[in-house]
């Protein structure tokens, strides 16, 4: 119907059960993002934000609905054909930086590369090499994640992130552990990777890190409750340079 | 100092995971039990004291001889007459026979184990008697009249526990006696004896007098064992200075009473030990990893606490508490496990002097004591030495496992491979022992099993002091036998394959043989013409005895293959002559026949290296020589069942004789799983042991790997959320897994090509092939043991959402 959408939710919904009380963390939610899109959620605590990016990273299955990515429906798939699309696809950002602790810095940006057939061992040296010189920590290559500060970790998680190369980048509020020198760092590192078109698809509750999105979506109870579609303020800036 | 508070923390921790606690007190409980269970049949055959009567100084002398030594007898009379005039280093010194002897009243004829001695025993022993009275100095008198003291259990099996038994007339081998004695229940000194009588040696004993008797006496102060030893084998080597020919080759061996029954279970007892050892080792490797692993949780609240300050004690007494609730729990009651398998098999386990009992000593109990105290201490350790570390930010602020990964990750996977390598050592001996176990049951005595009924019979008193007496007792025995429908053949021998004639000393007549200094031995039985054909041996030369083979004639014999090959090799033996008992310048000896080998004795013994000097047989005609002290064994072969025949033999016994009892009635195949049976009876409290104590330890593998990927699921969901397939999250546990058990069983391997072969072998088979093979398939069992038990958890762990992986711990903790 449409090759350019990434992403397609149609009436996907999630429904936790604790106990006799059922939460519906997603409730019906339709929704389209294409290639080159910078999507940026935002929404009350609780709302369904991460719920929605789980969903769509396939970290989590919907309870009900239907999930296409890149066109092929997902939610039939294997664990192991998951793995495969999260892994040559998609990049991940967690707020809590999820850095494994007992390997250097150099390994936790190579694993996503680590069990890759298609990419020859010197290449994927190439590739962590030149990730982490891109987020600034070239110099730190064999630290454990401990040594370093939460900024430079996330940098790295940003690095792990795009190491594979993937087609789009979900981040759960990567700078909601930060400061804001720090969350800018990494924000300017996301937007690196958006201009070299990656599509991305980021949770904040911070208003300051929506301006570059190109579209805001806004979630309450689990349901899209606005959308608005709109150009970049930093990409009208250098458009207009 | 601990609070209440504290102390109800802990036990409620310990409650609120009862899964992990569950494993932990499992596996402690159960290690400790096994443990302590194999260390009390060590302890039992190795240390229990005898009741009262202090054995550590009772010296014991028997005889070595080829480089084999008897637990019981072997001494001459001569021996003990002279060395009771030239010793001073023992009090109560004197001597004790055993023999079989057949007790009879109006009422019954029963044959028992006795000791003929003096009342220098009770003396030693400082016994009474239960009723009436134990042997006095006034009994000792040479041929004075006979007096038997009777043990317990013949006193209430057969005499129905009456008062009147003092003074009761009885016959002992058909010669009159009265009972003076009744011993307290359990006495049955020095093995399983029943009947005790006196039995006084003539002052001019000779030096070819003969006899089988063990000398006894206490130490006096300031006496060692070592001085007596010494002393006795001087006075043996006077003895053979003068009696060369006699006394060839013989020792006179001293040891403390106890050690000379445990000797003979040396390698047993090392096994034991060993197994034992690595069974409590395994234990403590695994509660430690278990304790180690679940204190990595609190690590990041140690940490905490010693960053707010708080002081050492109190940062690790929770810890402390917890891991003591869970080994005082776990010690209970692997103590009171012991305590039921010392009780419900205690007295069955082992085969061997009346003291070989099970019991729940206060050793036992102490040692489990300290093995559950090492345990908590050695565990308690780690939370200390957490608590000591400097609480920096940057272990603060370190992942999940506050940062006690590295150190303590090598601390158990060490404690991993340990634990392993206990295992492949435990599996390597249990496997070696039940390979001998195999090899007994299936050993080739030389002759089929089924089908034979055998009796005991010993002739004895007035009329059958002549041997053309006995002859025809045999004789008319046979021929009725034989006449009974189902009968095949009937045969006498003085011992069926799987047991022992006596043993005499041959030579040639034209060389010199000589092993260990002393002249060759053979197992010597007369039999009779038909024993062969009965027992379907085959006669690889010559001829049969015959019935006129008798007194007068010449003296004849039948070796087996082995002494024909010892005497003769490579020559025929038919018609050739040896020199018998030469020790005593004995006659020459014609054989007439050869016959095939069969097993004397314990299969495993003689079919290893070991008996490579005792495998000589000699067969004498019954007519020309039947020892009036030897038993016979009389062979029935039947068609079908030979039970069914038992009444009838009974019978046909009772008509020739009823004052002459058949006993130890039973089946040839019975007899032989006898002689099995003590290793058998090890085998079976043994190998259940092991394989329960390896059932715990995989549980304890188990349960490490378990808690480990539990620990490690929210790494596990990052790898699964960068899209990493499952197998290769797995592939990293197992190659961990790999190398823990790569360097187990490498250990394992070089430990076992180190001690194996120094065991005793005969019962085992410990030549380089089989231990290669043993450690292969042992390793392989482990290897599918620790795949299993890494595997399970990941299972759990894959069934996760990345998601909810991640939040694992966060999860769990609400
Ligand atoms: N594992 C779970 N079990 C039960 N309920 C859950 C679970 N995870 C989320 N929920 C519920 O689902 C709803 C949506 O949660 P979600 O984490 O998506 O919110 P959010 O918008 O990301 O909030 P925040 O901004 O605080 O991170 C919430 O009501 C939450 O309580
Ligand atoms: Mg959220």
């Amino acid at each position: 119907m449409n090759g350019n959408n990434l992403i397609q939710f149609e009436k996907v919904t999630k429904i936790y059960q604790a106990g006799d009380v059922e939460t519906f963390a997603i409730h019906e939610v339709d929704l389209q993002i294409k290639r080159g899109e910078y999507v940026v959620i935002s929404g009350p605590s609780g709302g369904g934000k991460s719920s929605i990016l789980s969903v769509m990273g396939l970290l989590d299955k919907c309870t009900s609905g239907r999930y296409l990515f890149k066109g092929s429906d997902v939610t039939g798939m294997s664990r192991s054909e998951l793995a495969k699309i999260r892994n040559t696809e998609m990049g991940f950002v967690f707020q809590s930086f999820n850095l494994i602790d007992t390997i250097s810095v150099y390994d936790n940006v190579a694993l996503p590369l680590r069990y890759r057939d298609d990419i020859s061992a010197k290449e994927k040296d190439q590739r962590v090499k030149d990730a982490l010189l891109n987020v600034g920590m070239d110099h730190r290559l064999k630290h454990l994640p401990a040594q370093l500060s939460g900024g430079q970790q996330q940098r790295v998680a940003v690095a792990r992130a795009f190491v594979g190369s993937p087609s789009i980048i979900l981040a759960d509020e990567p700078t909601g552990n930060l400061d804001s020198k720090s969350a800018e760092i990494v924000m300017e590192l996301l937007q690196k990777q958006f201009d070299s078109g990656v599509t991305i698809c980021m949770v904040t509750h911070d208003p300051r890190y929506t301006t570059d999105a190109t579209r805001a979506i806004h979630v309450f109870d689990g349901s899209i409750q606005s959308e608005e579609f709109r150009t970049p303020m930093g990409k009208a800036e250098i458009a207009t340079a | 100092m601990i609070s209440i508070y504290d102390i109800k923390q802990s036990a409620i921790r310990v409650y609120r995971d009862y899964e992990y606690s569950a494993v932990v007190i499992t596996t402690m409980a159960f290690t400790l039990a096994i443990a302590l269970f194999l260390f009390s049949i060590v302890f039992t055959i190795k240390y229990k004291p005898l009741p009262a009567y202090e054995p550590h100084n009772i010296a014991w002398s028997t005889r070595t001889e080829n480089g084999n030594t008897f637990n019981v007898g072997g001494l001459t009379s001569y021996e003990y007459v002279y060395i009771k005039q030239h010793q001073n280093l023992l009090d109560h010194f004197g001597r004790l026979e055993r023999s079989g002897v057949t007790l009879s009243t109006d009422q019954f004829t029963e044959q028992f184990q006795a000791i003929a001695t003096s009342s220098e025993l009770f003396r030693l022993l400082g016994v009474d008697a239960m009723l009436g009275r134990v042997l006095l100095p006034s009994d000792d008198v040479v041929g004075g009249d006979k007096s038997i003291i009777i043990s317990y259990d013949i006193w209430r099996n057969l005499f129905d526990s009456a008062d009147d038994v003092i003074g009761k007339t009885v016959k002992l081998n058909g010669k009159l006696a009265t009972v003076i004695g009744v011993m307290g229940e359990g006495f049955r000194f020095p093995t399983n004896q029943d009947i005790w009588y006196s039995d006084i040696l003539p002052e001019g004993t000779l030096p070819d007098d003969g006899g089988w008797n063990s000398l006894f006496g206490r130490l006096k102060p300031g006496v060692t064992m070592e001085d007596v030893d010494r002393e006795f084998k001087r006075l043996g080597d006077q003895i053979r200075n003068e009696y060369p020919n006699q006394y060839k080759g013989k020792e006179i061996v001293t040891v403390k009473f106890t050690d000379r029954f445990s000797y003979y279970m040396g390698f047993l007892l090392s096994i034991l030990t060993i197994a034992s050892v690595a069974i409590l080792l395994m234990g403590c490797f695994s509660v430690s990893n278990l304790i180690i692993v679940r204190n990595l949780e609190n690590a990041k609240e140690i940490l905490i606490k010693s960053a707010l300050g708080l002081p050492l004690l109190r940062v690790v007494t929770s810890l402390l508490l917890e891991t003591f609730w869970l080994c005082a729990i776990a010690t209970c009651l692997g103590l009171w496990l012991t305590l039921l398998a010392i009780q419900f098999v205690g007295a069955d386990v082992l085969d061997g002097p009346y003291w070989w009992v099970l019991e729940f000593q206060m050793p036992i109990f102490l040692t489990g004591l300290a093995a559950a105290a090492f345990i908590w201490l050695s565990t308690g350790v780690i939370p200390v030495w957490m608590a000591m570390r400097q609480p920096t930010n940057g272990l603060l602020a370190s992942g999940r496992k506050g940062g006690a990964g590295t150190t303590l990750g090598k601390v158990m996977s060490g404690f991993m491979t340990l634990q392993i390598f206990c295992a492949f050592i435990l599996m390597v001996f249990t496997g070696v022992l039940v390979g001998g176990l195999v090899r007994m049951i299936n050993a080739d005595y030389g002759v089929p099993r089924d089908g034979f009924l055998i009796a005991e019979v010993q002739l004895g008193g007035a009329s059958y002091e002549a041997l053309e007496q006995r002859v025809q007792y045999y004789d008319r025995f046979v021929e009725q036998a034989r006449q009974l429908p189902g009968v095949e053949n009937v045969g006498v021998t003085s011992a069926v394959p799987g047991s022992w004639g006596f043993l005499s000393n041959f030579t040639s007549t034209e060389r010199k043989m000589e092993i260990n200094g002393a002249f060759p031995k053979s197992n010597e039985m007369p039999v009779n013409e038909t024993y062969f054909a009965t027992m379907e041996m085959k006669l690889l030369e010559g001829r049969n005895f015959t019935e006129a083979d008798k007194e007068g004639a010449e003296e004849v014999a039948i070796i087996n293959e082995s002494m024909a090959k010892t005497l003769f090799p490579g020559e025929s033996a038919v018609g050739r002559q040896f020199q018998y008992d030469p020790e005593n310048e004995g006659i020459l000896l014609t054989v007439v026949g050869v016959v095939q080998d069969v097993v004397s004795g314990n299969p495993l013994w003689y079919l290893s290296p070991e008996s490579e000097n005792w495998r000589s047989q000699l067969y004498r005609p019954i007519r020309q020589k039947q020892p009036i002290w030897d038993s016979n064994t009389l062979v029935i072969k039947t068609q079908d069942n030979p039970y069914n025949v038992i009444d009838q033999i009974k019978n046909i016994a009772r008509t020739i004789d009823s004052g002459i009892p058949l006993y130890e009635i039973q089946t040839f195949d019975d007899l032989l799983r006898d002689n099995e049976s003590g290793f058998r009876r090890m085998i079976y409290t043994f190998l259940p042991a092991a394989i329960l104590a390896l059932v715990i330890s995989a549980l304890g593998i188990y349960g490490i790997t378990r808690r480990v990927v539990l620990q490690n699921t929210p790494d596990i969901g990052v790898m699964k959320a960068l899209g990493i397939a499952d197998r290769f999250i797995n592939r990293k546990y197992f190659i961990a897994a790999g190398i823990q058990l790569a360097m187990g069983t490498l250990v394992g391997v070089i430990f076992s090509f180190f001690v194996l072969p120094k065991l005793p072998d005969g019962i085992l088979i410990t030549d380089s092939t089989t231990i290669l093979i043993a450690s292969l398939i042992v390793t392989a069992i482990i290897a599918l043991v620790v795949a299993v038990a890494s595997y399970l958890p990941l299972i759990s762990a894959h069934k996760l959402s990345p998601r909810d992986a991640m939040n694992y711990l966060s999860m769990s903790k609400e």
